[in-house]
């Protein structure tokens, strides 16, 4: 990777840092394939379907600057319940560990900068490589490719075959920049039946407008199991877009949550795709915009391969002027016989001026299928409230108590080092606007 | 504690309900209340924790002598009221444990060494109900099925002591050994504490589980007659229309309502 700094993303601009960097054909070409796409697509608009009730029309993307500085990684003590850690600021990464004895099994936890240096061994750089690839033929709006294009810090995560681990891998983002473009990256690589779990934390500081275009790839090998926990807190002036792709194998499990809490605009995209007979996945969503906040949520049950079930959770709260947009569709394609897939899309509208939009969708291209979505919207059930102050709560904390209620059959799946924070920003955002 | 209703009369929208309920309760009696399906009973229990629903139009609810209609719900339970409710609502989330030890924190408070013994108690009330214990992580009646929400109404009333209680038909649907435990758990109370309650029921059968000391008969919003325990075999025997021709009831009041409608 280069030092340079690149004040716009123009082609010539995009170019010449793809042509500057020093990493791996293949990385290289990722790049490319994605640059070619994006050069054939507009910018999203409201014309767009996914787009329409997000407005990224003002934002000018071609104009932010990005960068890639690489830092020395410090390898640090290992904390005690987790299986490996890997912090960054910014694009630099400063620290990592790795549980006793991961490292010999062939437990891979490598910063993108390392990867760049060639760190991974040739079976595995295949393997990301090839997730990649597909993410980037995947991808079908200009955000995302432009990540590919320009991915300037991440980590690679890669866990032998049939290797179980209880306790979780931790990636902290974190980031106090002003102004910035930046294109984080992780790759999630389960070979066949590896069972773990990862928490990744995207953090900012109080102040900085940062746009963050994130890719999530995970790779779930046939009967592995793969548990990814998001967890995205960044401060209001800045902006975030996520594209993550899951492929779920043979008899694989995929389980995906996302906690999105902060940003100005979040604008977050997680598609499952079932290629295997037998697979399973859980999406698992939570948000909470607040004050002046528009988080744009969709998720996608893609089912190829036969008897796969995939099930979606996605939970708000809206509160302040708050606006959330949540879509979620499932597709069922002609081959994809025996699917069960189902989607939930809760709603709690907790101000008068807070606006919840829900929009499920099913496409079945195929018979013996069973599927079915629902969504509910509105405000906190009276009945509830009622029942809570027979037993002697006090309104206020009736609704503080149901307000987290409403969150934790999503929360509380969550690792255990995330469980306090989580709730005490529910908690705190409960209290606005009141 | 002593509740004394003095000619209560509630609506809800513009259709009167109760129409003068008059009924005086006591920690240490047991009263039943029967009435066929629409009379009044839950509106009655509902109109007492001062549900937002019902609109109260006239009379007075005294508890130990002072009004408590002006008092929110919350401030009702804590003077030591308890509702097992005819159809207790699920609450996603919220676990039976996390739930019922707030609840106990707050009807206890300040009582510290009681909220030590909080676990403890609750493992041994949820055996003497016979509720296994996993349902302490459960979500609070989510998925419960019908019998298992009344048994936990009662676990409720177990950990929360009050003087006196409500029970709108805690009965129905159970099986008989679930009726046996149900009526167990209030027989516990008012061996152990100060504790009186209120049974609403269609059935003899908790009667006999549970004796009464005072039997009252509602029909039409209107407490129409009160007696002993023998009054539960004479209606069974005789059913509603007994009870009308007892009384003189006529069924004025339906008419009054399709004329109001028009
Ligand atoms: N929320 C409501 N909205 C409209 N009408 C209601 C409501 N609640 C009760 N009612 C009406 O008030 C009357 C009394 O109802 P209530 O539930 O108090 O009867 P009940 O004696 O408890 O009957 P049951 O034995 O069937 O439980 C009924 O006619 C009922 O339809
Ligand atoms: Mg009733």
């Amino acid at each position: 990777m280069s030092t340079a700094t690149y004040n716009d993303s123009s082609l010539e601009t995009l170019e010449q840092y793809i042509s500057k960097q020093r990493e791996p054909v293949w990385l290289t070409d990722v790049r490319i394939a994605a640059l070619k796409k994006f050069q054939t697509l507009e910018w999203p608009s409201r014309q767009d379907e996914e787009f329409r009730r997000t407005d990224v029309s003002s934002y000018g993307f071609e104009s932010w600057a990005f960068e890639s500085v690489p830092g020395p990684v410090a390898e640090v003590e290992n904390p005690v319940g987790i299986s490996g850690t890997l912090t960054l600021d910014g694009t630099r990464t400063l620290r990592r560990s790795l549980a006793a004895g991961l490292a010999d099994k062939g437990v891979i936890l490598a910063s993108f900068e390392e990867v760049a240096a060639g760190a991974l061994p040739d079976t595995v750089a295949r393997q990301v490589a090839s997730t990649l690839m597909k993410s980037v033929d995947n991808a079908d709006n200009k955000l995302s490719l432009w990540h590919y294009v320009t991915m300037t810090h991440g980590a690679v995560l890669y866990v032998p075959e049939f290797l179980e681990l209880s306790d979780p891998f931790v990636i902290t983002f974190d980031d106090g920049a002003d102004k910035v473009l930046r294109s984080p990256q992780v790759v999630v690589t389960g070979d066949r039946g590896a069972r773990f779990s990862v928490l990744h934390r995207t953090r900012s500081g109080e102040e900085g407008e940062l746009l963050l275009n994130e890719g999530i790839d995970i790779d779930v090998g046939d009967s592995g199991k793969v548990e990814y926990f998001l967890m995205q807190t960044i401060n209001l002036d800045s902006t975030a877009i996520s594209n993550g792709l899951g492929t779920v194998g043979r008899d694989a499990t995929l389980h995906m949550y996302s906690a999105v809490f902060g940003g100005l605009l979040s604008k977050y995209r997680f598609d499952a795709e079932m290629i295997g007979e037998g697979g399973d996945a859980y999406l698992g969503g939570v948000y909470f915009p607040h004050e002046d906040q528009h988080i744009d949520l969709r998720t996608e049950q893609r089912h190829l391969g036969k008897k796969a079930h995939s099930l979606t959770l996605y939970k708000g709260a809206v509160i302040c002027e708050a606006h959330s947009v949540y879509q979620g569709l499932i597709r069922v394609d002609h081959d994809a016989l025996n699917t069960d897939a189902y989607l939930t899309n809760n709603n709690l509208l907790l101000g008068t001026e807070a606006q919840a939009d829900s929009i499920p969708t099913l496409q079945i291209n195929t018979d013996e299928v069973r599927c079915s979505h629902g969504s509910t919207t509105g405000k906190l059930d009276k009945r509830h409230i009622y029942y809570l102050e027979s037993r002697g709560y006090s309104p206020e904390e009736a609704r503080h108590l149901l307000i987290q209620g409403f969150f934790e059959e999503v929360l509380t799946h969550y690792p255990e080092i995330a469980q306090d924070e989580l709730h005490q920003i529910v908690e705190a955002r409960i209290c606005e606007c009141e | 504690m002593k509740i004394e209703i003095q000619d209560l009369q509630a609506r809800i929208g513009d259709i009167e309900i109760l129409k003068g309920v008059n009924l005086t309760l006591k920690s240490g009696e047991i009263h039943a209340l029967m009435g066929p399906n629409g009379s009044g009973k839950s509106t009655l229990s509902n109109v007492i924790f001062g549900n937002e629903t019902y609109e109260v139009t006239g009379g007075k609810i005294l508890v130990d002598g002072e009004d408590i209609l002006e008092m929110e719900t919350h401030e009702r339970a804590r003077l030591g009221l308890f509702l097992a409710f005819q159809y207790p609502v699920e609450i996603p989330g919220v676990t039976v444990g996390r739930f019922l030890k707030r609840a106990a924190e707050i009807r206890f408070e300040g009582q510290k060494d009681r909220m030590k013994s909080f676990v403890k108690q609750l493992r041994a009330n949820m055996d003497y109900m016979d509720i296994n214990q996993q349902f302490i992580n459960r979500y609070l009646n989510e998925g419960f099925s019908g019998g298992e929400k009344k048994r936990m109404e009662i676990l409720q009333m177990l950990m929360l002591e009050p003087q006196f209680a409500i029970l709108d038909e805690t009965d129905s649907g159970l099986d008989i050994d679930a009726l046996k435990i149900v009526a167990q758990g209030v027989n516990k109370l008012r061996t152990e504490t100060e504790f009186g309650a209120l049974v609403i029921t269609h059935y003899q059968r908790i009667l006999d589980h549970i004796k009464p000391d005072y039997v009252h008969i509602m029909y039409q919003g209107r407490i129409v007659t009160s007696g002993g325990g023998d009054l539960v075999s004479q209606l069974e025997e005789h059913g509603y229309d007994w009870v009308k021709k007892q009384h003189g009831i006529q069924e004025e009041e339906k008419n009054e309502h399709a004329a109001s409608r028009t």
